[in-house]
């Protein structure tokens, strides 16, 4: 039943139905047998939360504990949010309303940088200091997890524990330390210290950032001898059944992916230089196909969903993809439940497989050649010829698609306006065979890439960078022309690669109103800009400013494995447009990852040591 | 094979639209593994359709679902269905009827609705309904999305009484004139010029075009097969 104060709210704000919970698949548990309860919080609304898989994966890992729960909580859009306040409703968990302050743990997903904001935001709303330090035991843990987690340097001051890489099993042994340290009745600090030996988990506050006299980074110093100077990501081994949530919850409303999320690899070998998912993730780690039908069935019985869609960094390079598809297809296709690909690799047999799938409605398809022209594309390892992507292109066409949608990234390091009329050209014949929407992003480096080390072109830059491609494809009615803008990406780049003194930033930009960055009607760049003068700390500088190989990078304490020398001579080729192979194809590069946590690749047909 | 359901909605499912609604019954007939009729064409859909919508925040004990089904099945083998799937205790099969394959749509049929209307403070509302009675006509400004018109509030009201703090009404649910709850309420009150303060509203029932209030289970009662309140759990 909701409370009566929160139901009171209802009837006055736009979409109620993200603050009822009840959906079918959500847990309770009397809260009485308990021993540890953890709030899985998304720091973006309902609709979007509830189609990030993780999230889906850790629900179901740490509810089928005996002795856990988890339940869920979302940022609460500004409506209801400003009823809150007005109303005195701290922010509550959707399972069975009880203020986030109750719980042992608060574990927050960091998908995106500018979704930090809305951290702050939730810890206000729910009432709970937003300082760790100001956090003492009555409070819960603040946990972050996710890709941004690689560095979590700008919420260092905010959070209790980084969790680095895959979360299934460093969840349960943090569970674990809490259960025992609560019987105990272990004190904050201690119970941190305990938690600080579990591998893939880092304590912000045990280490203290050191600047030289310049104010440039110098690094991180452990404050006791016996803290890890390296603190490496966790990574499930082998992949199977308990990995996939059969049972997830079930939204009322429509979500972003409302559908069944079929995640049929981990890690993506294919090595493009600007992307931190393919060197964060290594290695592949496939999951079997009878596994992945027979949890596909499990999930359509439980949620009556219409659609499964199968996901993963690159979902055509499953190894087994074709005949995984057509078991799929013809278990489902009598049930009325489609199949879908979302990423597609820019080649006529994903075109083939994704027209075979779309029995119903071939609408559009999506490619990204990410780069217009040869040079940039060999530049950023993105193994795509033009002549493969018209062909493509002609065999959607004759398969039945009527539009393509291509995604190019604007920016890319060594990128002149040579390789940007390249790009027209490219999508001038590409919109000769079907009309396109062409969409296109700016290039933001992310750490624990090859790019890491690379400067963001000014905005100025990437604004006539755009406005050339606008004036350009103005008079072309066969093409769609959409950018993002250039502050969002901006912004991105300063946090991606921050240090820990832009948590003040951070603060400051909170009170000033900062929240929903990432939806443009809430983004108010101006105030971020105030924030860092009233800081004192110059954002360009951080966005703008390629990283020499000898400094220290804020980030450097951590690893996802991959070697920083591999990444350094990744970056080399690159300005080389030197091509490295997919290690799928049995030539290792000696990447670093499966010598450092004695793993390796596992596909279908076999483990690749 | 078409059927006519009745559900009870669990209360805080008020809080979700009549499209949400629609999609989450599809979903609870799919995990039930009801032989779901599809329509024919490029974009192949379930032959499904709720009786009537309800505004946001109402409570329901009377959501009419139209359904076909590709292959018979019994109310019985129904009802035992809906009962194990997950989901079933916040849409609470009530019970059904088989309808003729060429009956109307549920929903053009509905022309009434009973609604419950909790006014916990009380007020003139025994008066208000005397006036609202003894009146020959009631003109009332009707305020749609497109226009403004005035019409007589007499015949959208078939029957009301106050009982306990609860105020109980048949009003018109079909156009040409619809009068919601909160529509009447306001008249109401301003015959007695008072403000009342209203807690839920919930739909109880639904009744047809027809010339006695006849609910949507009772016009196929008689012949054919059916399963009424009370045999469905």
């Amino acid at each position: 039943m909701i409370p009566k104060t929160i139901e009171s709210l209802l009837p006055r704000v736009n979409k109620p139905a993200r603050y009822i919970g009840g959906e079918v698949n959500a847990v309770r548990k009397d809260k009485e047998y308990l021993e540890v309860r953890v709030a899985l919080a998304f720091p973006d609304i309902y609709e979007v939360g509830m189609s990030h898989l993780g999230l889906k994966v850790l629900y179901r890992v740490i509810n089928d504990l005996p002795y856990a729960v988890a339940e869920r909580t979302f940022a609460t859009w500004v409506d209801m949010a400003a009823l809150m306040k007005e109303n005195e409703v701290l922010l509550y968990s959707l399972e069975t309303f009880s203020p986030l302050a109750e719980f042992d743990v608060l574990g927050f997903t960091l998908q995106y940088e500018l979704s930090y904001t809305n951290i702050l935001w939730m810890l206000d709303l729910a009432g709970i200091p937003m300082l760790a330090a100001d956090r003492q035991g009555q409070y819960p843990l603040v946990i972050v997890g996710g890709p941004c987690a690689y560095n979590a340097e700008p919420l260092a001051d905010f959070v209790d524990l980084v969790v680095l890489g895959e979360g299934e099993e460093v969840i349960i042994d943090i569970l674990e330390v809490l259960r025992q340290g609560k019987a105990l009745g272990r004190t904050k600090p201690d119970t941190l210290k305990a938690l600080s030996r579990i591998k893939g988990v880092y304590v912000p506050s045990f280490y203290e950032p050191i600047y030289n006299v310049d104010e440039s980074f110098q690094g991180l110093k452990a404050k006791a001898a016996w803290l890890p100077t390296t603190i490496e990501k966790r990574v499930v081994a082998a992949l199977g059944p308990e990995n996939i949530p059969t049972s997830p919850v079930l939204p009322f409303i429509d979500i972003v992916h409302d559908r069944v999320l079929l995640e049929i690899f981990r890690g993506c070998a294919r090595g493009c230089r600007f992307c931190q998912a393919g060197m964060t993730y290594r290695p592949v780690r496939e999951f079997n196909s009878a596994v992945l039908v027979d949890a596909a069935q499990q999930a359509i019985r439980h949620t009556g969903y219409e659609e499964i869609s199968l996901a993963s960094l690159s979902s055509m390079d499953h190894s087994n993809i074709g005949e995984l598809v057509k078991d799929l297809v013809d278990k489902f296709s009598c049930h009325g439940v489609n199949i879908s690909l979302p990423s597609l690799r820019v080649d006529s047999f994903s075109v083939s497989l994704a027209a075979d799938v779309a029995k119903v409605r071939k609408s559009g398809i999506t490619l990204a050649p990410e780069a217009g022209s040869q040079r940039l594309r060999d530049v950023i390892n993105k193994q795509v010829t033009a002549p493969a992507l018209l062909k493509a292109l002609s065999g959607a066409k004759s398969l039945g698609f009527r539009s393509v949608k291509l995604y190019f990234m604007l920016g890319l390091p060594t990128e002149t306006y040579a390789d940007l009329d390249e790009m027209l050209a490219l999508i001038s014949r590409a919109a000769a065979i079907l009309p396109l929407t062409v969409s296109v992003s700016s290039f933001v480096p992310k750490p624990f890439t090859p790019f890491q080390w690379e400067r963001q072109f000014s905005m100025q830059d990437i604004e006539e960078r755009q406005n050339y491609l606008r004036e350009r494809l103005r008079k072309d009615r066969r093409v769609k022309f959409v950018y993002h803008d250039a502050t969002t990406s901006f912004l991105e780049a300063i946090f991606s690669r921050g240090d820990r003194r832009l948590g003040q930033v951070l603060l400051e930009a909170y009170r000033r109103g900062c929240r929903f960055d990432a939806w443009s009607e809430h983004f108010r760049f101006d105030l971020w800009m105030e924030a860092f003068a009233e800081v004192g700390l110059d954002a360009a500088s951080y966005a703008n400013r390629e990283r020499l190989l000898s400094e220290t990078l804020p980030w450097e304490h951590l690893s996802p494995g991959v070697r920083k020398e591999y990444l350094w001579q990744e970056r080399l080729r690159a300005q080389d447009a030197a091509l490295t192979g997919d290690c799928a194809s049995g030539i290792c590069e000696d990447c670093g990852v499966c010598s450092a946590f004695d793993i390796c690749t596992i596909t279908e047909r076999g483990r690749r040591e | 094979m078409r059927l006519w359901l009745k559900f009870s909605r669990a209360d805080e499912l008020g809080y979700i639209s009549h499209l949400d609604t629609h999609r989450a019954y599809y979903r609870l007939f799919r995990r039930a593994e009801l032989p779901l009729a599809l329509s024919q064409g490029f974009n192949p859909h379930p032959i499904l359709s709720l009786a009537a919508p309800m505004p946001l925040g109402y409570r329901s004990e009377a959501d009419y679902v139209d359904l076909t089904l590709s292959s018979a099945l019994s109310l019985a083998e129904l009802a035992t269905r809906l009962a194990t799937t997950t989901g079933h205790e916040q849409f609470r099969f009530l019970g059904g009827v088989v309808v003729g394959a060429k009956a109307k749509p549920l929903a053009a049929e509905v022309a009434w609705t009973e609604y419950e209307i909790s006014l916990p403070q009380g007020g003139a509302v025994e008066e208000a309904l005397r006036q609202f009675a003894a009146l020959e006509n009631v003109p009332f400004r009707k305020e749609t999305k497109k226009s403004v018109k005035q019409v007589d509030a007499k015949p959208l009201v078939r029957k009301a009484e106050f009982i306990g703090q609860k105020l109980r009404a048949v009003l018109s649910s079909s156009e040409p004139i619809v009068l919601r709850p909160d529509e009447y309420l306001a008249l109401l009150s301003s015959l007695v010029q008072e403000k009342w303060k209203n807690d839920h509203v919930v739909r109880k029932e639904l009744y047809l075009r027809d010339k006695d209030l006849v609910t949507p289970l009772e016009r196929w009662l008689e012949g054919g097969e059916n399963l009424n309140e009370g045999h469905s759990s």
